[in-house]
């Protein structure tokens, strides 16, 4: 069996959730508060555990250690440890709900020694906030099916600790470009157009930080991609505590494969850098380029998305929150009877009146 | 004795040369004498065509004559036709000169002297033609319809086809006082709708379209603007190099040789009231 952690009340002795507004450790049965490092120094002091030295996630010694480990198996199996029901989860799993008590529990194998997060965002938006940010949301998107987010769908709503690899770049390039300048002059019943072509040499370098990728082959990258920006200013150092009442997964991607989309992004930012220090020209178009990034450093953290699933018209979308600003993404359906009905509304007004116009007053 | 007599004919040739030289200038035969104490006349035998300049012939004469008369029987309003070699001392007056010629010749039938002269001066440097419309003639005389009017001689007077734009000038004349105006409004109601309704298409797309995209909010992120670490960026190398210049010249649309009418309305020498325009060439 693998090990796993759950927070329990000192005082009742029923588990603790994290509250995202608080910043606490909440129970729901007696109502008692708790701050996070009381509680992780009363759970220790409970469990007899052994002082291990902190270790952060450092992705060359991860891999030494897992080419000796035994490869996982796809499912492990953990025992509750209020209720003794024996819970299964696949090997990326690193926090889930008790199928039978409803006890948070955190699988501790997953986020301790090597597997340790460099850090974490904790959520921020209470479930209470989303149904009001989701009504928000829709506010303006007049082409939503009328009821297609009601109470119903917004309740089932999942808040995940997504795993993210954070990488911090050195990128260093050159690019020529081709460019002209336009002089327009009269002679004489001439008007006379002198373009000059220029070839412009540009090499520069800049420092990235924290370009997010998540870990995870399960999610969509383009959500992920989408919910951006987090404030990396509110990282905090990774407590198992603040995963309590909240799913989590560990990563399953490699960060030496997932630094490919981090370089796309890197090369077209400084493609663009270089060429906005060309000015004064009428037209620049590239003629050639080559940028070279270094990896400096990369990091393992938790980043905090709510996501809601809903089904309509027998077609399921998804949506994701990002749990610290609240930004909501997803592809919304298209009610085609709304689509038509604005087309064929404005069409008829902007007929009327320009037809008004060019009858009556031209 | 002979040396008198060539004395006296170099004297005449002189006045002859100086004469002709000088002819431009001065009041024109027709002119009063005293302007004060003139008084308008009717002279219905006075000639309708008046070809100072010599650009027509007997049978054009002829011709325009006939036409002069119909508009005449018709409407009741006089018509005269002059061309003139010179503008004598009216300068660039064109228009006054039109109007003195048309008061101190007597046309006009009417107590109110209605009717219109078109002229056409020959002068160098100040070539241009004239309508002047006195009385009742007045009210059709205005902007547009003098506009409209310039337009449709404008091409034969620049080719110097005359009569043609006399024959012209005529016709159109006529069709002013039948219908009152020159200037015909189109019926673009098919023109304005099949536009309204492209316009709509576009915008009505454009706004859904607008809509459209607002729905779809999730795409892969394709830069990394937001994670450049300030002040780190460091552009090394920057460098312009000239490689060459090209040069292309476009003949500009030449609208010299569309001049708009010069529109004017007012009074001949005699105090008579003219409204009218014309155009040089």
């Amino acid at each position: 069996m693998s090990s796993m952690t759950e927070y329990k009340c000192p005082s009742c002795g029923s588990t603790l959730a994290f509250d995202p507004e608080k910043g606490k450790l909440l129970c729901d049965a007696c109502s008692n508060e708790y701050d996070v490092d009381a509680i992780k120094a009363f759970t220790k002091a409970s469990e007899n555990e052994e002082n291990h030295e902190r270790k952060h996630f450092n992705w060359s010694e991860y891999k030494k250690a897992k080419e000796n480990e035994k490869p996982l198996e796809g499912v492990n199996v953990y025992v509750c440890q209020s209720c003794g029901a024996s819970i299964e989860a696949d090997e990326n799993t690193v926090a889930t709900k008790c199928p039978y008590c409803d006890s948070n529990v955190i699988m501790t194998d997953k986020v301790s020694g090597s597997l340790t997060p460099n850090a974490i965002i904790p959520f921020k938006i209470k479930p209470n906030d989303l149904p009001q940010l989701i009504k928000d949301y829709c506010k303006g998107k007049r082409l939503i099916p009328k009821g297609f987010f009601d109470e119903n769908k917004i309740g089932r709503l999942q808040g995940l600790y997504v795993p993210f690899w954070l990488f911090d770049c050195h990128a260093d390039g050159e690019a020529a470009y081709m460019a002209t300048r336009v002089i327009i002059t009269r002679q004489g019943r001439y008007d006379c157009y002198t373009t000059s072509y220029y070839l412009l040499e540009r090499e520069g370098d800049v420092m990235f930080k924290n370009i997010p990728v998540d870990a995870g082959m399960k999610i969509d990258n383009d959500l992920m991609d989408s919910i951006e920006p987090f404030d990396f200013n509110e990282l905090e150092e990774f407590e198992k505590a603040y995963l309590s009442g909240f799913l989590a997964e560990s990563f399953d991607t490699d960060p030496d494969t997932e630094i490919e989309r981090a370089s796309d992004r890197m090369k077209t930012t400084m493609i663009n850098s270089l060429r906005q220090s060309a000015m004064g020209y009428n037209t620049i178009t590239q003629k050639s380029g080559n940028i070279n990034i270094d990896s400096a450093d990369v990091k393992y953290v938790l980043l905090p998305v709510y996501f809601l699933n809903c089904t309509y018209n027998g077609q399921n979308y998804r949506y994701a929150i990002n749990g610290q600003t609240g930004k909501i993404v997803g592809e919304l359906p298209i009610s085609k009877k709304k689509c038509a009905a604005y087309f064929g509304a404005v069409a008829a007004g902007v007929f009327a009146a320009v037809f008004a116009v060019l009858q009556f007053l031209l | 004795m002979k040396k008198i007599i060539a004395c006296l004919l170099s004297c005449v040739f002189i006045t002859a040369f100086g004469c002709t030289c000088f002819a431009g200038q001065g009041k024109p035969s027709w002119f009063p004498e005293d302007l004060e104490t003139f008084e308008d006349f009717h002279d219905e035998n006075a000639p309708r065509i008046v070809d100072e300049a010599d650009v027509l012939s007997d049978d054009e004469e002829q011709t325009l004559l006939e036409k002069i008369n119909d508009i005449t029987d018709a409407t009741g309003f006089d018509l005269v036709i002059y061309t003139t070699p010179t503008s004598y001392d009216y300068g660039s007056d064109r228009a006054l000169l039109a109007r003195d010629f048309y008061q101190f010749n007597g046309y006009g039938y009417d107590e109110e002297y209605s009717g219109s002269v078109f002229m056409i001066c020959f002068e160098e440097g100040n070539r241009g033609w004239e309508s002047q419309g006195c009385g009742l003639v007045r009210q059709y005389f205005t902007e547009e319809n003098i506009n409209a009017l310039d337009d449709y001689i404008d091409s034969d007077m620049r080719n110097g086809n005359y009569y043609e734009a006399m024959l012209t000038y005529t016709d159109k004349l006529s069709e002013l006082y039948s219908n009152g105006t020159l200037v015909y409004e189109e019926d673009n109601t098919v023109f304005n709708i099949i536009v309204a309704a492209v316009l709509a298409l576009i915008i009505a797309a454009i706004v859904t379209k607008v809509l459209y995209s607002g729905m779809k909010k999730v795409k892969i992120a394709t830069n990394a603007d937001l994670y450049i670490v300030p002040g780190s960026e460091h552009i090394r190398v920057s460098r312009d190099h000239f490689l060459y210049i090209h040069t292309r010249r476009v003949l500009r649309e030449n609208n010299s040789n569309k001049g708009g009418s010069t529109f004017s309305g007012g009074s001949s020498s005699g105090g008579r009231s003219f409204s009218g325009g014309g155009r040089s060439f």
